[in-house]
């Protein structure tokens, strides 16, 4: 059939430009823009560059973002090699019976314990670094089980339409009238405390858990709204027409274009999941003396907080500068996708 | 002056005819629809939060299992304590008899306040958690509105760069960092100015109003005293909360603001000559807010379930810090009451922000 394959090719010349996002990316050079409605070096100029690419080189431009990328990066190779850089077992309380050349429990900052140690002998320095596994563990893999959730739902839900649509978003406006701390506290005291065989699972893992299951509703709407927004789009229509099936349109054309926002709004959820994981630490949940965490280090020192407040700050500060980073790295790449909001 | 009048006017019939047409489109029957189908969906989403809290509550096990002791001595007291908490009956009696408790406020019998009745105490909480949250939220409001627009005003200047530094610094830090520090600071071994928690000195007099009515000198003095007293204690927690909420606000404000500063009417604005004033106050600010407002009215609702870190922070008695001390209690009564009024403000507050979006946005399309 030579009238079809002469369509599908005339698509497949244009589909660069129907691609919603090349196309903005490209006109943000007018001498580009220029090349595309003479449909020049239209091929030659996309492949070139891909989209991430262009966000790369954004992302480069701002000093404060690359700043903080690097800084989380630093954290989370901490987070994986910190047993080899550490002298011993952060849990390890000799500190406190070697009270000689800066020693004991509840220690000042010296030389030896650069951070101090905490109130049974613990050196603080060492909770901290130990305390990014915990932290980094619960802020990617809630963010990964929270996506994983609500971003196949959204598109679900915009995509097909209808009662599925509407069943789903009943669900997300559930889980969005829930009180999520108020119910996370209870979910995780029930597993560590009452869950049988769960409770095996360390404490993060639990928290984990539970942030990505009650914390996937905001992304399905999300994703939801901006399926609905992409769907108008006339590159979709062009691909119904032309006979691609469902799962064709929803891979290559509606999931490139919705992924912007649920880039940004992963990076602002893996703030919030390390937030959320010392937020609960620090209210007493998981076990303080084996759980090396930043939660647990602070709520462990704040009964000495008048004397010894570096067992509370410090482990504080590692906390906010880790949440400053990747807060800061989202907003960094939420300008750099999109291409509106550029100067 | 003969100028002004008229306009004056004007306003006033305009908003007339606003409120006329806001009353006729609700009794028109596309909006009554919407407002009903609003409200019919809240009753599936409280009772599914309800069963949801008891199921999780329910299958914590019995407050009984935390009694430590052994022999008759322990029989007896898991009896009683059964008996006392309803255990005996099966679970959807329980959680009957639990709805019945909580619709005539009576909540049932309080492991943590070890009374039958805990209302007295729980509305107390309610009210030292809403003196410490809703302040704070209406200073953060206040505050954040000209933050927002001036930093979208100035945009890519020093002021936006500044604003924007301090609103990231906000939300990114924790209240168990910001608190500790403002403790260490202002309280305890610092300057020693203010109380470093709780929300009000222990043991203090209640005051009789009677005697204050009838102006006894003492009871004035008291009065004034507790006032002082209060005040001294809000303060710390408040700013570690506002600084939150204000981070919140001021961000939102200023890229509502961006965005609408960037449409062609505001372009169409600035050509007609209007002053600069005029259209970011007047033209660019109506349609900024509109997000800002629907937010506002959500928070009232979250606002207090965001209280336990806070309260434990500054060992404040409210909702939060009872609720987490009666989770480690299996204290059914307390947890599920809490939980169930602060997800009817929620329930209540996406209604108000469903309302609001009905009356500020006539685009809105139902």
């Amino acid at each position: 059939m030579p009238e079809i394959k002469k369509s599908k090719s005339i698509i497949k010349g244009t589909q660069y430009t129907m691609n919603k996002k090349d196309y903005e990316l490209l006109t943000r050079d007018i001498a580009d823009s220029v090349n595309i409605r003479e449909g020049t070096v239209l091929d030659t100029t996309l492949q070139s560059e891909k989209w991430y690419q262009t966000v790369w080189m954004r992302l480069k431009e701002n000093k404060f973002a690359m700043i903080s990328f690097y800084y989380t990066i630093f954290v989370l190779i901490m987070a994986i090699i910190f047993p080899l850089l550490l002298p011993g077992n952060p849990t390890d309380t000799s500190g406190a019976y070697t009270a000689s050349y800066g020693g004991s429990a509840n220690a000042y900052p010296t030389l030896r314990h650069p951070f101090g140690t905490d109130n049974i002998g613990r050196d603080i320095m060492t909770l901290v670094i130990a305390g990014t596994y915990n932290s980094m563990i619960v802020g990617v893999f809630s963010t990964t089980l929270f996506l994983s959730i609500g971003f196949p739902l959204g598109l679900i839900a915009g995509f097909y339409g209808g009662r599925i649509a509407e069943f789903i978003l009943r669900l997300a406006d559930f889980f969005l009238a829930i009180p999520f701390l108020l119910v996370a506290i209870l979910g995780i005291q029930l597993v560590t405390k009452y869950g049988g065989f769960l409770s095996e699972f360390p404490v993060p893992v639990i928290i984990l858990i539970v942030i990505g299951l009650f914390g996937w509703a905001g992304t399905t709407r999300l994703v939801y709204s901006t399926t609905l927004q992409v769907l108008t789009e006339e590159y979709i229509s062009a691909a119904k027409t032309i006979g691609l099936s469902n799962f064709k349109i929803i891979t290559k054309h509606i999931i490139p274009n919705v992924l912007a926002p649920v880039i940004v709004i992963g990076t602002i959820g893996i703030a919030s999941g390390i937030l959320a994981e010392a937020g609960l630490t620090f209210l007493g949940f998981g076990d303080i003396l084996s759980d090396v965490s930043w939660g647990t280090v602070i709520s462990l020192g704040v009964p000495n907080i008048v004397l010894h407040s570096n067992q509370v700050i410090i482990p504080g500060f590692a906390v906010f500068f880790i949440a400053v980073a990747v807060n800061l790295l989202g907003d960094a790449l939420r300008d750099a996708l999109d291409p509106r909001l550029k100067k | 002056m003969e100028l002004e009048t008229p306009i004056v006017d004007n306003n006033n019939i305009s908003m007339m005819n606003k409120i006329k047409n806001f009353i006729k489109s609700v009794v028109s029957d596309r909006v009554t629809i919407y407002m009903a189908r609003r409200i019919l969906v809240l009753i599936p989403l409280w009772f599914g939060t309800a069963v949801l809290t008891f199921a999780m509550v329910r299958s914590m096990g019995s407050p009984a299992d935390l009694y430590q002791g052994t022999g008759r001595q322990r029989d007896v007291a898991v009896a009683i304590i059964e008996e006392q908490f309803g255990l005996n009956y099966p679970l959807h009696i329980q959680f009957w008899m639990w709805l019945q408790n909580f619709f005539t406020w009576t909540f049932g019998y309080s492991g943590y306040f070890k009374v039958k009745d805990p209302s007295p105490f729980i509305n107390d909480l309610i009210w030292q958690t809403a003196k410490l949250q809703y302040p704070a939220l209406l200073i953060a409001i206040s505050l954040s509105i000209p933050l927002g627009i001036i930093a979208a005003k100035n945009r890519t200047k020093i002021v936006d760069t500044g604003v924007s530094a301090l609103a990231l610094i906000g939300y990114s830090m924790p209240i168990y960092l910001s608190g500790y520090i403002l403790i260490v600071i202002f309280a305890g071994g610092g300057l020693d100015i203010f109380p470093s928690g709780g929300s009000a000195i222990p043991n203090r007099p209640d005051i009789d109003w009677n005697l204050v009515r009838d102006g006894n000198s003492e009871a004035i003095e008291q009065l004034r005293f507790n006032i002082e007293d209060d005040l001294l204690h809000l303060v710390l927690p408040l700013i570690a909360l506002t600084f939150f909420q204000l981070a919140l606000y001021t961000r939102l404000i200023r890229s509502s603001m961006l965005e609408i500063l960037g449409q062609d009417y505001i372009l169409a604005a600035r050509a007609n000559g209007l002053p600069e004033r005029t259209i970011v106050w007047k033209h660019a600010l109506r349609n900024a807010i509109i997000p800002t407002i629907t937010f506002i009215a959500l928070s009232l609702g979250t606002a207090l379930g965001g209280a336990p870190i806070t309260e434990t922070v500054f060992s404040w008695p409210g909702l939060g810090k009872v609720y987490v001390s009666s989770i480690f209690l299996i204290d059914m009564s307390v947890i599920l009451g809490i939980t169930m009024i602060i997800t009817t403000l929620i329930l209540l507050s996406n209604l108000l922000a469903d309302i609001l979006y009905v009356v500020i946005d006539p685009r809105l399309s139902l």
